[in-house]
C-alpha cells in the first residue's frame, strides 16, 4: 500500500478500466460505417462527444475534490488516479468523436486546449513522480526561510572574521581571499532553475591562501570553510526552490487552460447546434 | 505557516516569499479569467455577431458552393434547426428518386422521407462529401429491396460484382402497346421489335456501294455524337441513302423521293410526273417492258411511242405506279414494314394521299435508360469487344447490347472482379454512381431564376 502511487493505485485499476473502455470504443468506431463517413454529427459521433464532455467535466471536478478535506468514500489518491488515466483516455476518445476531422476553427481549438491541459498535466505528474522524494519536510516554505537565515548567519560570521583580521593589521591579501571565495547572494527563482551557484574554485583559493601571512592563515582556512558552507547552503536552497517551483508552476498552465477549454467546449457545443 | 503573521516581515521573510513561485506569478484565478475571457471574446462573441463566423465553421466548403461560402444563412436558415430542403431547392431542382414512395412504405420506413442533408454533406472540403460515392447509400435499400419497399418487384443488388443481368427497354411487338423491360437473359422474350429491317451480317460483309465494292465498318453508320457520349441516331439520309437511293424511274436516275412522310412521297411523285409530262416530251414515252440493266443504253426518242398530251389521269397513273414499285418492290419494303393505308380510299383519291403506310420504326436510342453510359469514355475499345454479336447477326430482332459480364471484364467494385481476364488484378473501380444517378436534374421555374449578384449573395427568391 505504501508503494501505491496515484499511477498504480489499486493495481493500476484505472489504467485497466480506461484501456478496456477505449479499446471497445475504437472497435465500435471501426465497425461503424455511417453514411458520409465518421464525424461528430453521426449517432456514434454524438455519443462519443457526450462521453468526452462528461469526461472533461469529471476531470475538472477534481479541482474541487482535492480541496475537500472531510472524509469521503473515496481517497484523494484514488480520485487522482482516475483523473490521470481518464485524462489520457480523452486523447483518444475526442479524435474518435470528431472522426479525425480537424481544422482551423473553434471546434479544433477545444481539442488543442484539451491536449495542452493533458500535456501540462503529464508534465506535472511526471515531475511529481521524480521530485516528490526529494522534498524535505518544510511545511509552508519554512525550509527556504531556514536556509536563508543560515546564509545570513554565515555571512555575519564571515564579516566578523574579516573584522578580526583587519583589527590585527594589514588585511589586503586577506581581503583578496575574501573577494575570491565569498559572494553576494541574491537568490531568485530564475537563478534556482537555470543559474545555480557554482561550487568553490579550489585552485585560486589555495594560491591565495598560500600567499597569506602565517598569522592570518588560520583565519584564512576558517574563512574558506565558511564560504564553502555558504555555497552548500545556497545550493541546497536553490535545489529546494527549483523543486518546489517545478511542482507548482505547471498548475499555472493546467488550470487556466482548463477554464479556457470549458469555455471553448461550451462554444463548440452551442455553435454546432446553432448551425446544424 | 510556522510564522507569526502579525509581526512585520523582515527582509529575509520577504526574500523567502519572492522565492515562492505562487507569489511571483499572478493568481490562478486571474490567469484563468484572462484565458477564459480571450476565448469567450475571440471565439464566442465575435463570431456570433460577425456576418461571417469563420471560426465556427466545422470544415471548408466544397468547390461548388464557394460563391455562397461566406453566407451561412444561405443554407442554415433557422438557428438550431437542420438545413432544410427548401434552402437547397432555392437553387437546385431535381427529380425524385422514383415515383412517390407509397404511404405504407413511409410509415414502415420513415427514413425513406430523407432530406437532402441526409446524403449530401457539406463542410467536408473541396472533394468532400457533397456527392458521396459510397455504395452503401444505394445498397442500404437495394441489397434487399423488398424489405425496403414491399410493393416493389425487382432484383436485389449488393454490389457491381453481383449486379443482376441488364434489362433493356424494347418496343412493344404491337404498335401502340407499352414498352417492355426484358432481361438480356430472357432469350424467349428478348427481341428488338423496332419495326425496321436490318441485317448486320450482310452490311458488314463485302458489298457493292455507290462507288464500287466496299467493306463497311461499325463507324460507317454508328458515329459518336457531339456530346462524346451517345451514338448518333441512325439517319436515313446520312447513313443509308448513298447505297439505298430512293430512285423510282430509270428514265431519271438522279431523282429520288423524299424520305419520311408517305403523303409527301406521293405528292413528290405526282409533282415530278406532272412536271415531266408537261415539259419533257421524251418522258411521255412509256417504259420499255424490259427492265434496263446497268450498262444498257437509254432508249432514244425514235424508239418510243408518243402517246398523247399531259393529263391528270396520266400523271396520277404514273405516280401511283411508281409509288407501288417503291413501297412493295424496290425501296420501302426493304427496310420497313409496309401495309396498305387504312384511310378511306375516297379520301386518298380526292386528297392525293398515299395508298401505303409505313409502320413507324421505334429504334431505341437509349436501351438502358436507368443508366448513363459514355461511348466516348470507351473510345479505345473496338466496337465488337462489347457488341460481339453484330457481325453474325442476321435478324433485326437480335439485341446486340452487351451483357453485364461484358462490363465486368473491366469494371469491378473495388479490386478484382468476377469476370476479370487477369484473375486477381484490380479493375476499373465502379461504384453505383458511375452508371446510375439518384436524381435527374430538372429545369428551375422561371420565377426562381435570378441575377449573378443575387446568386453570389444567396438571395432567396420565391
Amino acid at each position: 500500500m505504501s508503494e501505491d502511487t496515484f499511477f498504480s493505485y489499486k493495481n493500476y485499476r484505472w489504467l485497466w478500466l480506461n484501456t478496456i473502455a477505449v479499446t471497445l470504443m475504437i472497435a465500435i468506431y471501426l465497425i461503424d460505417r455511417p453514411l458520409g463517413g465518421p464525424s461528430g454529427g453521426t449517432i456514434l459521433g454524438l455519443t462519443y462527444g457526450v462521453i468526452g464532455a462528461l469526461g472533461i467535466l469529471y476531470l475538472t471536478w477534481f479541482g474541487i475534490r482535492k480541496r475537500s478535506y472531510h472524509a469521503q468514500q473515496t481517497t484523494l489518491k484514488g480520485c487522482l488516479s482516475a483523473h490521470v488515466w481518464l485524462g489520457l483516455a480523452l486523447l483518444i476518445i475526442v479524435p474518435l468523436h470528431a472522426g479525425f476531422q480537424f481544422g482551423w476553427n473553434v471546434h479544433s481549438l477545444a481539442f488543442v486546449l484539451m491536449t495542452l491541459v493533458i500535456l501540462s498535466g503529464l508534465w506535472g505528474a511526471r515531475h511529481y513522480q521524480l521530485l516528490a522524494p526529494t522534498i524535505r519536510s518544510h511545511r509552508g516554505g519554512a525550509q527556504p526561510l531556514k536556509l536563508l537565515e543560515q546564509i545570513e548567519s554565515i555571512g555575519q560570521d564571515i564579516e566578523a572574521k574579516v573584522k578580526e583580521v583587519e583589527a590585527r593589521g594589514d588585511s589586503a591579501s586577506f581581503n583578496q581571499l575574501v573577494a575570491e571565495v565569498d559572494f553576494d547572494y541574491k537568490p531568485s527563482i530564475w537563478k534556482s532553475l537555470f543559474d545555480r551557484t557554482p561550487e568553490l574554485e579550489s585552485e585560486n583559493a589555495s594560491k591565495l591562501l598560500a600567499g597569506l601571512q602565517p598569522a592570518q592563515q588560520e583565519a584564512g582556512l576558517a574563512l574558506i570553510s565558511l564560504a564553502d558552507k555558504k555555497r552548500d547552503v545556497a545550493r541546497e536552497l536553490e535545489a529546494d526552490v527549483a523543486t518546489l517551483t517545478k511542482l507548482r508552476v505547471w498548475l499555472y498552465l493546467h488550470v487556466p487552460l482548463t477554464i479556457a477549454l470549458l469555455i471553448a467546449l461550451l462554444i463548440h457545443i452551442l455553435s454546432v447546434f446553432y448551425y446544424r | 505557516m510556522g510564522e507569526d503573521r502579525k509581526h512585520v516581515e523582515g527582509p529575509i521573510e520577504q526574500l523567502a516569499k519572492r522565492l515562492d513561485v505562487r507569489r511571483a506569478l499572478p493568481s490562478l484565478a486571474k490567469i484563468s479569467l484572462l484565458f477564459a475571457g480571450l476565448v469567450l471574446i475571440l471565439f464566442g462573441f465575435w463570431p456570433f455577431f460577425s456576418p461571417k463566423p469563420v471560426s465556427w465553421s466545422s470544415g471548408p466548403i466544397s468547390h461548388s458552393h464557394q460563391m455562397i461560402a461566406s453566407n451561412c444563412r444561405a443554407c442554415h436558415q433557422e438557428p438550431f434547426a437542420r438545413v432544410q430542403d427548401a434552402a437547397c431547392l432555392n437553387c437546385h431542382s431535381l427529380t425524385p428518386h422514383t415515383k412517390q414512395f407509397s404511404p405504407q412504405n413511409i410509415a414502415a420506413h420513415p427514413s425513406l422521407q430523407s432530406s437532402c442533408a441526409d446524403c449530401h454533406f457539406e463542410h467536408r472540403g473541396p472533394g468532400g462529401g457533397l456527392i458521396t460515392r459510397d455504395p452503401s447509400m444505394c445498397t442500404s435499400c437495394h441489397a434487399n429491396i423488398k424489405h425496403a419497399l414491399q410493393d416493389v418487384s425487382g432484383p436485389n443488388v449488393r454490389s457491381f460484382n453481383e449486379h443482376p443481368q441488364f434489362a433493356v427497354l424494347v418496343a412493344p411487338a404491337n404498335p401502340g402497346g407499352t414498352t417492355l423491360k426484358i432481361s438480356l437473359n430472357d432469350s424467349k422474350n428478348l427481341a428488338d421489335n423496332s419495326h425496321i429491317k436490318l441485317n448486320h451480317h450482310i452490311h458488314l460483309a463485302r458489298i457493292r456501294g455507290p462507288e464500287g465494292e466496299v467493306t463497311l465498318k461499325c463507324t460507317s453508320c454508328h458515329q459518336l455524337a457531339a456530346d462524346f457520349r451517345s451514338i448518333k441516331k441512325i439517319d436515313f439520309k446520312t447513313n443509308c441513302q448513298s447505297c439505298h437511293p430512293l430512285t423510282y424511274d430509270e428514265r431519271f436516275p438522279d431523282r429520288e423521293v423524299p424520305h419520311g412522310n408517305a403523303n409527301q412521297v406521293f405528292a413528290a411523285l405526282f409533282a415530278e410526273y406532272a412536271r415531266l409530262f408537261a415539259f419533257d416530251r421524251a418522258a411521255e414515252a412509256p417504259l420499255d417492258d424490259r427492265r434496263l440493266k446497268p450498262g444498257d443504253p437509254l432508249p432514244s426518242v425514235s424508239q418510243t411511242k408518243a402517246l398523247g398530251g399531259f393529263s391528270q389521269e396520266r400523271v396520277e397513273q404514273a405516280a401511283r405506279s411508281a409509288e407501288k414499285e417503291l413501297y412493295t418492290r424496290t425501296a420501302c419494303k426493304l427496310c420497313h414494314e409496309v401495309r396498305e393505308s387504312t384511310v378511306d380510299p375516297e379520301e386518298i383519291a380526292t386528297k392525293g394521299l398515299s395508298r401505303y403506310e409505313v409502320i413507324k420504326p421505334q429504334i431505341p436510342e437509349h436501351w438502358l435508360p436507368a443508366s448513363t453510359f459514355s461511348h466516348g469514355a470507351h473510345e479505345p475499345l473496338r466496337c465488337i469487344e462489347c457488341h460481339a454479336g453484330a457481325p453474325d447477326s442476321k435478324k433485326t430482332a437480335d439485341v446486340l447490347i452487351p451483357k453485364v459480364a461484358d462490363c465486368q471484364k473491366c469494371h469491378a467494385q473495388g479490386g478484382p472482379g468476377p469476370h476479370s481476364p487477369k484473375p486477381g488484378a484490380p479493375l476499373v473501380h465502379s461504384d453505383c454512381i458511375l452508371c446510375h444517378s439518384y436524381h435527374e436534374p430538372k429545369a428551375l421555374a422561371e420565377v426562381q431564376k435570378r441575377s449573378i449578384d443575387q446568386v453570389l449573395s444567396a438571395v432567396k427568391v420565391n
